[in-house]
Formats: structure tokens, sequence, C-alpha cells
């Protein structure tokens, strides 16, 4: 037991008195602290006093717990005798029978706390990937063919198909993004005309692929990329 | 007051007033004392303590004293009505003790 411990808890236990409701805390919150002050200063070695500790600070905020039951009239159990109603009874001896095995407690709190983490993550998980509208106009009206690859001409022969209003083609690999600083490792995709505007998507700088220079090989970045470096556009790109 | 009402009690606030009958403690008294008593089968720690007091200060079974030389700490003691408890659930118990002994000697 070493002084400055014993007011490192003493001091925190003060604290902790403060969950109390305040017509109980002005009643008794001082001789609690006392109290708690001697039972502190008699506990002697870490394993004890950890248990003194988990017991005490367990308790408090139990009995504050049933404190503020009583204190909005939920029950009514230190008014005395039997004035408990329904489910305020039932409430407190759940707190009760509950504080009584505090291990229990701690593993199904915790239990409830992974499974209701567990659910919410693969929820949002089914929501984004599944639920969700893809975020592009009319999406409901895109479909996506993964083939492997498709020739030129089989494209082009696609472009006929009477039920499809236009097709779009689009080959991903790696690149390098060179320039200022060190070369950056990116994903590439090297697109057909008309691919932007059939996502409905506008660049936030520069212009889409245009017709009159379909050779030229126009390159965008994604946002996120541009702001990463700090000069928008120009720098040159070469494929691996 | 009927003390019948509020039988059975507690092991808790029976080990309290029992306590108390013996002579006025204040808050980690009880504590130690409690303890001792029951060989660790009923641990107290303040909140639960003061709330029990609490309750037994409200139905007139204990009230407070002077502490005397130890007047920093509120000193309890137990009153006439809380008397009259202890000793209701005292005879409860040894009528009961009566009833089931007999059975434990037999076997």
């Amino acid at each position: 037991m070493t002084g400055p411990r014993s007011s490192v808890a003493a001091r925190a236990y003060a604290a902790a008195l403060w969950l109390l409701p305040p017509g109980v805390r002005k009643q008794d919150a001082q001789e609690m602290a006392l109290a708690f002050v001697d039972l502190w200063a008699e506990t002697t070695g870490v394993v004890a006093q950890s248990r003194v500790l988990a017991r005490v600070f367990f308790a408090l905020a139990v009995v504050a717990a049933v404190e503020w039951l009583d204190v909005m009239g939920v029950t009514k159990s230190t008014s005395g005798g039997n004035g408990m109603m329904g489910w305020g009874r039932n409430l407190r001896f759940a707190l009760r029978t509950l504080s009584k095995a505090p291990a229990f407690t701690f593993t199904t709190v915790l239990l409830i706390a992974l499974g209701v983490g567990a659910v919410t993550t693969m929820f949002t998980l089914v929501d984004h990937i599944l639920l969700r509208p893809l975020p592009y106009p009319d999406s409901d009206r895109l479909v996506s063919v993964e083939n492997g690859s498709h020739s030129g001409p089989l494209f082009q022969a696609m472009q006929d198909f009477n039920s499809v209003e236009a097709w779009v083609g689009s080959r991903v690999d790696d690149a390098r993004l060179v320039g200022e600083g060190d070369p950056l490792r990116i994903d590439q995709a090297v697109v057909s005309r008309g691919f932007f505007s059939l996502f409905g998507a506008r660049p936030a700088l520069g212009r889409l692929l245009v017709v009159a220079c379909p050779q030229m090989g126009n390159h965008f970045l994604c946002y996120r990329l541009m702001h990463r470096r700090s000069k928008k556009l120009g720098h040159s790109k070469e494929p691996r | 007051m009927d003390a019948q009402h509020h039988l059975p009690l507690a092991p808790r606030d029976l080990l309290i007033l029992a306590v108390l009958a013996e002579a006025p403690l204040h808050g980690y008294g009880l504590i130690k004392a409690v303890e001792q008593r029951s060989r660790s089968g009923v641990l107290l720690d303040p909140a639960n303590l003061y709330r029990v007091l609490r309750r037994m200060s409200g139905l007139g079974w204990i009230q407070q004293v002077d502490g005397g030389e130890n007047s920093r700490r509120r000193t309890y003691a137990i009153a006439p009505d809380g008397q009259s408890v202890l000793r209701a659930e005292l005879s409860r118990l040894e009528r009961l003790l009566d009833q089931a002994k007999p059975a434990v000697a037999a076997g």
C-alpha cells in the first residue's frame, strides 16, 4: 500500500460517486468515500487490491443505476416495504442477479457486443455490395459482361445488338505514374469511347474523350490520385 | 410495526442488524465486522452498504448516534424497531432449524 496509489484510487472512487443521483450523493457520498479510504488502506497485495477495485466500482455502477431508477419513479425500493411496481421490480431483480455474477455478466455483454458488431459489419457489406443500387444514373439498366477478353471484331459486332443501347469496353492493368517524386504504382484502365458518358460521369478538370482526337490517348486521373500528386495534370504515364 | 411483515431478511440485512445490536459502528466498521462474521460469505462495499443503511433508516430500524471520539464519521446504532425485527427473524430461523435438524440427525 503506497500513499500516492491510495490517493489515486480514493480520488477515482470519489469521482465515480458523481454517478449517484444528487439526493443520494448529498446524503451519503462523503461517508462512502471515507469508508472506501479505510477499506483501501487495509487492502494489501496487487491481487487483493484489484479484486476490491473491481468489486467496489462494479457495485457502485449497479447501485447508481438502481438509485436513478428509484429517482425516476420506476422502482421504489429504499422508501420501504413492497411498493415496487411490475416491470420496475423485474428490472431491479435482473440488475441484482446480474451484479451477483459479474463474470457471467461480463461474458454475456461481451458476446452480445461481438454479435451486434458482426451483424452490423455483415449488413453494411451486404447493403453496399448487394442491396444498394450502383451510384450511376439508371443503374438498373447497366449490365456487366466479363468474359476474359473480347476481340475487336466481336466488340464491333456487339454494337449492333438491338436489345442493348450502348456497349463500352475496358481493359484494366497496372502502370507506373512517374514525374515528380517517387514513381507510383497505379491501376489503369484503357476504355473505349463513350465510357464516361455511359456512367454519367463528368471530369472535375479538363475534358472527356474527344472524338476529334481519337489517337491522342487521353489520360484521366481519379480524384484521390490527383490530390496525392500536387500538380494536377500533365504527368507522363508509362505502361508497364 | 409488524416485524413479521418484513421477514425473511436477506443474509446481509440480518448480519448488519446483528452486528449493530452489539455496538454502534460507522460505515467501514460495519463492512469489516460483517465480513469477519460471515467469513467472507457476505462481502459489502460502500455503495451497497449505504443503500441498505438508507433503507433501514427509512424503516426506522437503525438511527444515527453521536460517534464520540470518532465523530468525523457517521455512526449507526440499532433502533427498537430493528431489535424487534432481528429478534423475530432469529426466532423464525430457530424454529426452522428445530424442524429441519431431526431429518439430518436421522440420516
